[in-house]
């Protein structure tokens, strides 16, 4: 696997879901140019719950974002599954790659998570239904169990708090069996509890059904529930923390931001 | 604050043009008709001007009858359409001051091929009509006077007998030659001619269309009137002389049966009767604009709510720095008003468009309408201005006071502008409109005289809108049975349709009440004509015996020789014959048409059923039908009096009733009355009995052969007769239907600014779909399938205020009428239906396209 320079290669050994290599991400062209991912290259294993986190403009967002097939990149390649079933979604068109995220891929926004018209039971099937698979009850159960919200499955969004909001959106990112599931600071906008009730189904989710969960955060403490933190600054991984804690995390940061602070020169 | 106005405007160009297009196409029809009528205004009465241009004087026969007009349909000048006699131009002439006095005749004359020679073992066969069906065929005498509005154009004038010259635009549209042998059918039958010239008439090449044929004096009175007889004389006034002295000096010479007016007064009364045509015309023409402008109205209303309720923040954040209500709304109204100022614009020249597309219309009818340019009154101007505006200030007045109760605290809140109208006072706002809507309608059928219109057409401006206003109410369930189709033939994106139809009603049902208007008009005019059309089916069928009927059609509708009559009645296996003859009369002091007809045989041949008396048609009787003596409070035995145009009062008195029948009319008199007080004795329809079922197709063979020497007549049985009149009404049908398509096209660019409009809003759920895999595809299909409920449903709701309309006016016309009943086109309204359908997919194109083109990650990730 080639490895630039500049770019700490964090590849792994066991079998991994998501693969970026060798990854360029670059905005607009000429004087207006931005390199908003600079040679990336990261692995994220098999049931492991992966945290990434860096300061704005790290390119968290964008590394996520390419990673989940909703935006395109420049140079490299992102390998999604394992072994024979390991696709480089580079090559796929829109309607493949529309199929992929639907079927290999689970969601969770930090807002506007969920569809107003349909109940929540209806939002968790979407994917399902938009395939027109049949949903595994069974399956469906034990999600809808695991986040707490079988009396509130007749229920439309509205009619449901933020944290219930998330929790639905966590079980439609289940529900599918997703190889991985993506997180855009799932947190963001609920409180304490809620955040630890998304955050503790998240683990847990990892933990006992041995799901890949990749979320995006700027919150130490969300990130403390990880297996692992990434930590992205100027389009570059700069670091690599696992068993976070959230004093840990905090202090990386911290020493992110001085040392972002020192090369701009401009905070 | 009005830099910010214009800002947003402009921020917005598709979505102004969108609903400035409603604008546009409501101000053109409008404004499209009006320069029409003004045009053709002006070359009909330069056209008249000109043909009278140089008579000083015209003598014609006094009408007994009040306002008579002159009748543009038959060519013919007013008065009582009596001939003047011949001997009359002698006293004129002699009349000091008299320059020229010619006399003029005029009459009904058709240009057809010389007929075949028979062949042996074939059908005699008709000769085919040269002249254009679609204007009065006229004969006139060729006079080389100058009072006369012909001037020769090529060959010579007609100066033996047997010569004819027609008009330039017959000539040529004919490809005739100079030279050629053809014939010509009369009120005298069919006689051969030549083509020996061609004439211009005034400066243009015919009038309006109008094939004339231009005899000899001589054979046009033998021809067109009696030898001896002219229509009227015209005279020309020596220098020097008054129009008024002239007319005074020769008043004095001519009887008193005969009546003198100046040229002026001609011109005058010429342009006075066509202002009363084209006025009609254009008051038909401009009810669709104005049906057009109302839709339009709402399209503007749901394009303005919708922009202010995606601007609710930018709004907010205007109050929140110290905007007032007052400046937020007057904000609003000023965006109204340019986009009616703008829309009113493009509306007049396209209304230009219009004016010149309809008069190719017209050209394409037949109907040639002489050079000239299209007239562009400043009238038309200030009419386009003030309608579009004034419509789009209206439209936006209720989104201009819902944006200024916008609290400043929606700036801080990601809230949804949801309408907070009051369920109750809805329920109660909609019905009263309904209500006062269908009361207005029932009454303005009551009403006689021009005032209905006004009153109906109130009526169904009500009831539309307080269907729109209960619409919201009603519109989730509906939906919901409408959609349940697509939600279990489509699944998800089938139930996604659904819900994106359902969960905002009021823009639903305002986007949906557009198309629901024209639906309502197209289906009422529908359940109308059905009605009707069965009803004629019913009453003609029932109204005849006769097994023929042999008249003209169209503008061929001319009444023809009595010999024909006698010929019919000569043939072998024929029972009775009857000749029905056609009078405008005033009876007791108020306009009727009475018909005549032949006493002997009448009961044969129309199924004339007894009320009252005895079917005496001798001398004096008159027969009437029991409506009219019951309606009239009259009794049968009594005495009436019949003014006649030509004759003046005579006395009939009452012999009988009978049931109401749709060709007998109303009274009956018998055919010597008719020739006691008409000059021109012709008969407009023939009535022939077979003696035996058997002898059917021997008779009408013979009868067709009967009819080759009178190319403009046509033999039909029951069934043809009644299904050409049928075809009438499909014809009148069809050009409303037209109409109406434009308030449709409008409505449908209405789903399309709406739903336009929807995805702009929805960007970020469309984003959040396609993120989790909906495809491209299936965006587009659940875009097309909302499209076809919210059209589905104005089309039911148009179906339903439709159906009411259809019954109203059945209503209203059978008990006028005593005619027709109620019949409902179930398979015309099911494909109206399907039509809507269709019209939604058509609107989905252009939003389908931009909802799946959204850029998945913009839409989601923009937060």
């Amino acid at each position: 696997m080639s490895s630039s320079m500049s770019a700490t290669p964090l590849t792994k050994t066991g079998p991994v879901a998501v693969r970026a290599a060798d990854l360029v991400k670059v905005y607009g062209a000429g004087e207006t140019e931005v390199v908003a991912l600079d040679h990336v290259t990261v692995d994220f294993p098999v049931g492991e719950f992966t945290a990434i986190m860096g300061p704005s403009g790290s390119g968290k967002s964008t590394l996520m974002h390419c990673l989940a097939a909703l935006d395109s990149i420049s140079a490299g390649q992102i390998l999604l599954g394992v072994g024979d079933e390991q696709i480089d979604i580079a090559t796929l068109n829109d309607k493949r790659l529309t199929a992929l995220r639907r079927d290999r891929i689970g969601f969770i926004f930090q807002q506007f998570n969920l569809l107003p018209t349909l109940t929540a039971a209806e939002n968790i099937t979407l994917p399902l239904d938009i395939a027109g698979r049949k949903v595994d009850q069974a399956w469906f159960d034990q999600v809808v169990t695991a986040v707490d919200l079988h009396d509130r499955l007749k229920h439309r969004p509205t009619e449901l708090s933020g944290g219930q909001q998330q929790r639905v959106a966590c079980a439609r990112a289940l529900v599918s069996r997703p190889a991985v599931i993506f997180a855009d600071e799932p947190t963001g906008n609920l409180d304490s509890t809620a955040s630890a009730e998304v955050l503790g189904f998240l683990q847990r989710s990892v933990r006992e059904l041995g799901q890949t969960v990749v979320m995006v955060t700027h919150d130490p403490s969300a990130a403390s529930y990880a297996d692992r933190v990434v930590f992205l600054a100027d389009g570059k991984i700069v670091d690599e923390m696992t068993s976070p804690t959230a004093d840990g995390v905090l202090d990386r940061m911290k020493s992110l931001d001085s040392r972002t602070t020192s090369v701009d020169g401009s905070r | 604050m009005l830099r910010t106005t214009l800002r947003s405007l402009f921020a917005r160009k598709l979505r102004l043009v969108l609903s400035a297009l409603a604008i546009v196409l409501g101000v053109g029809f409008v404004t499209g008709t009006l320069v029409l009528t003004d045009t053709l205004n002006r070359t009909f009465n330069n056209l008249f001007s000109d043909i009278d241009k140089n008579t000083s004087v015209k003598i014609r026969a006094k009408s007994n009858l009040a306002d008579t007009g002159a009748d543009q349909s038959s060519g013919a000048s007013g008065g009582s359409g009596r001939p003047v006699p011949a001997s009359l131009l002698g006293p004129v002439r002699a009349v000091p001051g008299v320059a020229e006095a010619e006399g003029t005749v005029q009459g009904f004359a058709v240009l057809t091929e010389r007929p075949a020679p028979p062949v042996a073992g074939q059908p005699p066969r008709q000769a085919p009509i040269l002249s254009n069906e679609n204007a009065p065929p006229i004969g006139v005498a060729f006079n080389a006077s100058t009072l006369s509005p012909l001037h020769v154009d090529s060959g010579t004038p007609p100066a033996a007998a047997g010569d004819i010259a027609v008009d330039r635009g017959t000539f040529d549209q004919k490809k005739l030659r100079l030279g050629q042998n053809l014939a010509v059918a009369t009120q005298s039958g069919l006689s051969d001619v030549r083509l020996v010239g061609t004439f211009r008439f005034g400066s243009s090449n015919n009038l309006a269309g109008a094939t004339l044929i231009a005899f000899t004096p001589p054979d046009a009175q033998r021809l067109l009137l009696q030898p001896g007889q002219l229509t009227d004389i015209t005279v020309g006034a020596a220098p020097g002389v008054t129009q008024e002295e002239l007319q005074s000096r020769i008043a004095a010479v001519v009887p008193p049966e005969y009546e003198t007016l100046t040229g002026k007064q001609i011109i005058k009364e010429n342009a006075d009767s066509l202002a009363k045509g084209l006025g009609s015309f254009s008051t038909f023409l401009q009810a669709f604009g104005y049906i057009s402008l109302f839709v339009g109205a709402f399209i503007i209303s749901n394009t303005f709510s919708m922009l202010i309720a995606q601007r609710v923040r930018e709004l907010a954040l205007l109050r929140a720095l110290g905007a007032s209500k007052r400046q937020v709304r007057r904000s609003v109204i000023v965006e109204a008003l340019l986009v009616g100022v703008v829309g009113s614009t493009l509306g007049l020249a396209f209304g230009f468009g219009v004016a010149v597309l309809l008069k190719a219309l017209l050209g394409a009818f037949g109907v040639e309408l002489p050079a000239g340019g299209v007239v562009f009154a400043p009238r038309t101007v200030l009419v386009a201005y003030v309608i579009g505006t004034v419509t789009t200030l209206l439209a936006a007045l209720g989104p201009a006071i819902r944006a200024a109760r916008v609290p400043p605290i929606a700036a801080m809140r990601d809230v949804e502008m949801s309408p907070t109208g009051n369920l109750r006072n809805r329920t109660l706002s909609g019905a009263t409109l309904l209500a006062a809507g269908v009361a207005l309608i029932l009454l303005g059928f009551g009403v006689q005289g021009s005032g209905a219109l006004g009153i109906v057409g109130g009526g169904a401006a009500a009831v539309f809108l307080g269907v729109a206003t209960l619409s919201p109410l009603i519109s989730r369930p509906v939906i919901k049975v409408i959609g349940a189709p697509f939600a279990s033939g489509f699944g998800t994106v089938g139930r996604l349709s659904q819900e994106n139809a359902r969960r905002n009603p009021r823009r639903t049902s305002s986007t949906a009440a557009a198309l629901m208007i024209g639906l309502a008009l197209v289906s009422a005019f529908s359940v109308f004509g059905t009605s009707i059309k069965t009803s004629i089916r019913d009453l003609f069928g029932e109204s005849l015996k006769a097994d023929f009927i042999v008249t003209g059609g169209g503008f061929n509708q001319q009444p023809f020789s009595p010999e024909l009559a006698g010929q019919l009645r000569r043939l072998p296996d024929v029972s009775a014959v009857s000749q029905l003859r056609f009078a405008q009369v005033t009876i007791d002091g108020t306009k009727a048409n009475v018909n005549a007809v032949n006493p002997e045989g009448l009961t044969d041949v129309l199924n004339l059923q007894r009320e009252e008396g005895r079917f005496d048609l001798a001398g004096q009787n008159m027969l009437v039908s029991s409506k009219v003596l019951a309606d009239k409070k009259w009794k049968v035995g009594q005495t009436v009096t019949v003014r006649w145009a030509e004759t003046g009062d005579r006395p009939f008195q009452i012999a009988g009733t009978f049931q109401q029948n749709q060709l007998a009319g109303e009274y009956v008199v018998p055919l010597s009355a008719y020739d006691a007080n008409v000059t021109t004795k012709l008969d407009s329809i023939v009535l022939v009995k077979a003696a035996t079922p058997a002898a059917l197709p021997a008779v009408r063979s013979a009868i067709t052969q009967a009819l080759v020497p009178y190319p403009n007549l046509d033999v039909r049985d029951q069934k043809e007769f009644v299904a050409d009149n049928a075809r009438q009404i499909d014809q009148i049908l069809g050009l409303v239907t037209a109409l109406l398509t434009f308030a449709i096209v409008i409505a449908t660019f209405g789903i399309i600014n709406t739903l336009l409009l929807s995805v702009v809003e929805r960007t970020r759920e469309i984003g959040l779909l396609r993120a989790v895999g909906l495809q491209r595809r299936q965006t587009r299909v659940m875009i097309r399938l909302e499209a076809i409920m919210i059209a589905v449903y104005g089309g039911v709701l148009g179906l339903a205020v439709g159906s009411f309309f259809g019954w109203a006016l059945t209503h209203a016309f059978t008990k006028e009428s005593e005619f027709g009943s109620f019949h409902y086109p179930f398979v015309q309204l099911f494909i109206f239906l399907l039509v809507s359908g269709v019209l939604g997919v058509l609107a989905a194109i252009i939003p389908a396209w931009r909802a799946s083109r959204i850029n998945v990650l913009q839409a989601i990730a923009t937060t």
